[in-house]
């Protein structure tokens, strides 16, 4: 090939980048054999990347032998990968206007489809041309590099990001970026206090339908960015209302996205598609269902089991309350092993909580030197039986997180409650069989968690036990009748 | 349990098995099935189940399989008494009252209602059967309880009913282990035995799982519904009984010593350890902790098992009867195995599968008897349990297998002087209390004859997940690997009803 020959094919390269990039349209209508072609674009890539890399493994053995110029194998296949490049792009324009791509991704792809054949050129051009290692050099890295991140992206535009992502080594991940996971959709970490419409209703809104339904271009004259301005919204006559709260399907907005997608009416159109997930659909027939409005949080709305089974996906908190709210660390296992080696049973109540169950034989346990490490871990502690007295009583004062307790059948008298003031998260107290009388219950006013208070066989009497209901009026009182 | 036992070392296992002579000989003696597939799980499997927490098991290498166990979350239930009216009781005469039902007594059903229907033993066109019982409203939540069972209308704001519980069988035997192991066909562990692996016990001195028999004959699926499947065999049932020796072969024979059988135990265990060292199956873990268990449970079982120390008003409460097998007497047991920590207690109550066939079966006497034979234990159960503070930790389940037909079943013939009903698998009632389960609630609907559910369906897989979620487990995740696969309990179904929970 001569230098002339290399020359012109760059301007015959240029030209025809130019001509794709001018005439075009990314948003104009490809006749059907354009489409046909659009449709063969991921076929028709491969082939210039074949011969791109082709070459460029044949100007690193050169290079690696020290000769200068590339031989014509080289020359040819860089042509070749260059037209090849050509026609890939003219597939790809015709393929980008028939919509449904990602359109942060895809722009750089394109940009990249029309680098990609220029670089090629170029790089035989400056190959030809110049003597100048470092020119070459680049263009050969510009070539490559285009070649890399450009396919990168259309895999990822074909597959999603989490197809390329999966199974990336750790030092790729920073490069390629993490797979986006379903929990960032939605912000369902305090569903007590976000309202359906900001966490869940918002966020499908601006990803789908507020580029044509915003505040600028409002299509239709719907704008779909402030809940005022869909509160405002009045579509014709002949139509349901936008949203009928209470009736998902007398509404006009969610008739729209439920349309078949070929339907002349149906939303997103065609065109810009990025259509509706069955999801997203099922979310704001819910959120419309739900009567929800716009101030509706997500845990005052009845939830069906699908939608649950849905916002479990995108990563709803379940809501803890009492101790489990709490944020306590993890008990030291070598204490643990210590205590219960003392024939006392010390569990922990589930995996995923850093709180321990207590259930002793004998008094004597709540003194063994291990538990002091274990004081803020143990939120349960059964004595039922055991030789529980008035004055071993204090010993409990040590537990802040102290939930349950277990004093049945037992020597207490309850003189000594006292002891156990303090105990905010105390929800459940059983002081059933014991020597507890009416002078203890008044002690028990002062424990406004309590939920429930078992008081059978003890010597308490009727009258008591009234003035305890009326002190704690949201706990049950056992008293065996 | 993010671990798996792989099918490789399944299969190695299994050879291991081959290899050995007892092995082999045995599995021709008592059946190939019963020892070589319940032994894939061992202390590795065990310590993969706890390894989501440091806290599981003493510590030791070959941690006892019955040392509590974390579960998933927080649980509800520390415990589980599960009263299974065998032969399954007729909804129509106890809970779901169809006045209209009433009036189209006698009358032909329509065909519209029998097309692609299929009955255990109705054919052609059977008339209807108006309900063989009185209703009235009680409680605060004014759900609908028959005469027949006057102590429990007393405790009705205490349960959840489930009105429209399904399941997939309408045979004694498939419809049981469809209820216990969430198949029809035999060999997977029973409930009792997913939540003795799941939990462990609390109590080392008893069986975490006991099981109590009354009535004529045993559950007709047999010990299966109470079996351990494939998973380590200590974790299956304990059949123990209210009268007698509580579990045979229990005590020491005349002339043996306590001393002088602990002596020969430690002496078998020495042994059996050794044969582990060589062959590792894990079964013979089981196995030492087997003897261990009888050996404590010597002690602890007559005190445990002896309702006779019971103060005489408790006794009478239950309606208990001295020296005989009954319903009442294992009742009271269930509610002494529960305080002393025992897992999982599963009653079984044979006598009503009310077909008409014949006075014992017949709703108007044999199914009359079985309810007031329950009737004062079950309702005294839930009380004590509930002044004693144990229902908070406690799922007490009532149910039978399968539901009946509002239909009559007259198999035989025009002059039949007694009244019954068929199997009926759409639609049957079931009552849940205490561990976290909603109080005062009725949960599913059934139409205006009782024959099919209207809203609120519970498939047997659902209440088993349901079950399992009161334990602190999500029954998709507790799972054990047999075969080259992870079973569960719920097979591939199951949701947790959550509309019934508090």
């Amino acid at each position: 090939m001569t230098k002339r020959a290399a020359l012109w094919n760059a301007v015959a390269t240029l030209a025809a980048v130019l001509l794709l990039f001018l005439f075009v349209d990314p948003a104009g209508r490809a006749p059907d054999w354009a489409r046909f072609m659009a449709r063969q674009h991921p076929a028709i890539v491969h082939l210039p990347i074949g011969f791109l890399v082709f070459a460029g493994l044949l100007a690193a053995f050169r290079r690696w032998r020290k000769a200068d110029d590339p031989g014509p194998t080289e020359q040819a296949a860089l042509v070749l990968g260059g037209w090849g490049a050509i026609a890939a792009a003219a597939a790809g324009s015709w393929l980008i206007q028939m919509g449904g791509y990602p359109t942060d991704v895809l722009f750089w792809h394109r940009v990249l489809g029309f680098v990609i054949p220029l670089a090629a050129a170029g790089t035989l051009l400056a190959s030809m041309h110049t003597p100048v290692r470092g020119l070459r050099g680049a263009t050969w890295t510009l070539l490559i590099g285009s070649l890399a991140v450009g396919g990168h992206l259309g895999g990822e535009m074909t597959h999603g990001k989490a197809f390329t992502a999966e199974y990336a080594p750790g030092v790729l991940k920073p490069l390629i970026g993490e797979a986006p996971s379903l929990a960032t959709r939605f912000d369902l970490s305090r569903p007590d206090s976000v309202t359906v419409f900001d966490a869940i209703v918002v966020p499908i809104l601006r990803a789908k339908c507020t580029s044509c339904h915003g505040e600028g271009r409002s299509k239709g004259g719907l704008d779909l960015t402030t809940s005022d301005a869909i509160a405002a919204h009045e579509t014709d006559s002949e139509d349901d209302p936008l949203i009928t709260w209470g009736d998902a399907e007398a509404s006009l907005f969610i008739q729209r996205v439920m349309l078949p997608a070929e339907h002349r009416r149906a939303m997103p159109p065609i065109p810009d598609a990025k259509p509706l997930s069955h999801a997203d659909v099922e979310l704001l027939r819910w959120w419309v269902d739900s009567e929800a409005g716009f101030d509706g949080t997500i845990t005052s709305v009845e939830i069906p089991p699908s939608i649950d089974r849905l916002l479990q996906l995108y990563g709803m908190e379940e809501l803890a309350s009492g101790v489990f709210a709490l944020d306590v660390p993890e008990a030291d296992t070598s204490l643990i092993s210590g205590f219960r080696a003392t024939g006392a049973t010390l569990f922990r109540v589930a995996a995923d909580q850093p709180f321990l169950d207590l259930a002793c034989a004998s008094a004597d346990c709540l003194t063994v030197p291990a538990l002091e490490g274990l004081q803020d871990q143990i939120m349960s502690i059964d004595l039922s039986g055991s030789d529980m007295s008035d004055e071993s009583l204090a010993a409990l004062s040590v537990f802040p997180h102290l939930s349950s307790l277990d004093l049945s059948r037992t020597a207490v008298t309850g003189a000594t409650l006292d002891a156990l003031t303090g105990h905010q998260y105390l929800t459940r107290l059983n002081l059933y069989g014991t020597r507890v009388a009416d002078a203890a219950l008044d002690q028990l006013a002062d424990f406004p968690a309590l939920e429930s208070v078992y008081l059978w066989n003890s010597s308490v009497t009727e009258e008591g036990v009234a003035r305890l209901r009326d002190a704690l009026p949201n706990a049950e009182i056992n008293f065996g009748e | 349990m993010s671990k798996h036992t792989s099918i490789q070392d399944e299969a190695r296992l299994k050879w291991a098995h081959l290899q050995t002579r007892r092995h082999f000989l045995k599995s021709f003696s008592a059946g190939i099935g019963s020892m070589a597939l319940s032994s894939i799980m061992g202390p590795a499997a065990l310590d993969a189940f706890a390894s989501g927490s440091p806290l599981v098991g003493a510590g030791s290498g070959s941690a006892d399989p019955l040392l509590p166990k974390t579960p998933h979350f927080p649980a509800k239930a520390k415990h589980v008494i599960f009263l299974h009216m065998a032969g399954a009781p007729s909804q129509h005469e106890l809970f779901d009252y169809k006045p209209l039902l009433q009036r189209l007594d006698g009358q032909q059903t329509p065909p519209s209602l029998l097309e692609g229907k299929r009955f255990a033993f109705i054919r052609g066109v059977p008339k209807l059967l108006g309900p063989q019982a009185t209703f009235k409203q009680y409680g605060q939540s004014g759900a609908w309880v028959s005469n027949h069972l006057p102590n429990f209308s007393r405790v009705v704001d205490d349960v959840t009913f489930l009105k429209a519980m399904h399941t997939d069988e309408f045979n004694h035997a498939p419809a049981q282990l469809f209820m216990y192991t969430g198949s029809p066909r035999l060999g997977r562990p029973s409930l009792g035995s997913w939540a003795l692996y799941g939990l462990g016990s609390e109590n080392q001195n008893l069986p975490g799982f006991v099981v109590l028999i009354s009535g004529a004959a045993a559950p007709s699926a047999g010990a299966s519904v109470y079996g351990s499947g494939f998973l380590p065999t200590v974790y299956q049932g304990v059949q123990c009984r209210s009268d007698g020796d509580p579990v045979l072969f229990l005590s020491d024979p005349d002339g043996v010593s306590r001393d002088m059988r602990q002596r020969s135990i430690e002496a078998i265990n020495e042994i059996n350890r050794q044969q582990y060292e060589e062959t590792q199956d894990p079964e013979i873990l089981t196995r030492i902790s087997q003897y261990e268990l009888a050996f404590r449970m010597q002690m602890s079982v007559p005190e445990a098992m002896d309702i006779h120390t019971e103060p005489e008003t408790i006794q009478t409460e239950y309606g208990i009867e001295p020296g005989k097998v009954s319903f009442a007497n294992n009742c009271l047991l269930a509610r002494r195995l529960v305080e002393r920590g025992v897992r999982f207690v599963q009653l079984f109550h044979w006598g009503w599968d009310s077909h008409g066939a014949g006075e014992s079966e017949a709703l108007t006497h044999g199914f009359v008897e079985r309810c007031k034979e329950t009737d004062q234990a079950m309702t005294a159960l839930l009380t004590d349990l509930k002044r004693r503070g144990l229902l908070d930790e406690t799922l007490v389940i009532w149910g039978g297998e399968f539901g009946r037909t509002p239909m009559l079943e007259n198999r035989t013939g025009q002059d039949n002087p007694f009244v019954g009903r068929d199997h009926h698998s759409d639609v049957y009632t079931m009552w849940m209390a205490g561990a976290g389960i909603k109080r005062g609630f009725t949960y599913g609907e059934t139409d205006e004859i009782g024959y099919q559910p209207v809203s609120g369906r519970v498939h047997v897989h659902d209440l088993q997940a349901t079950i399992l979620h009161q334990l602190g487990f999500d029954h998709e995740r507790l799972t054990f690997p047999f075969q080259g696969r992870d079973f569960r309990l719920t097979d591939v179904g199951g949701h947790v009803i959550k509309d019934i929970l508090a």
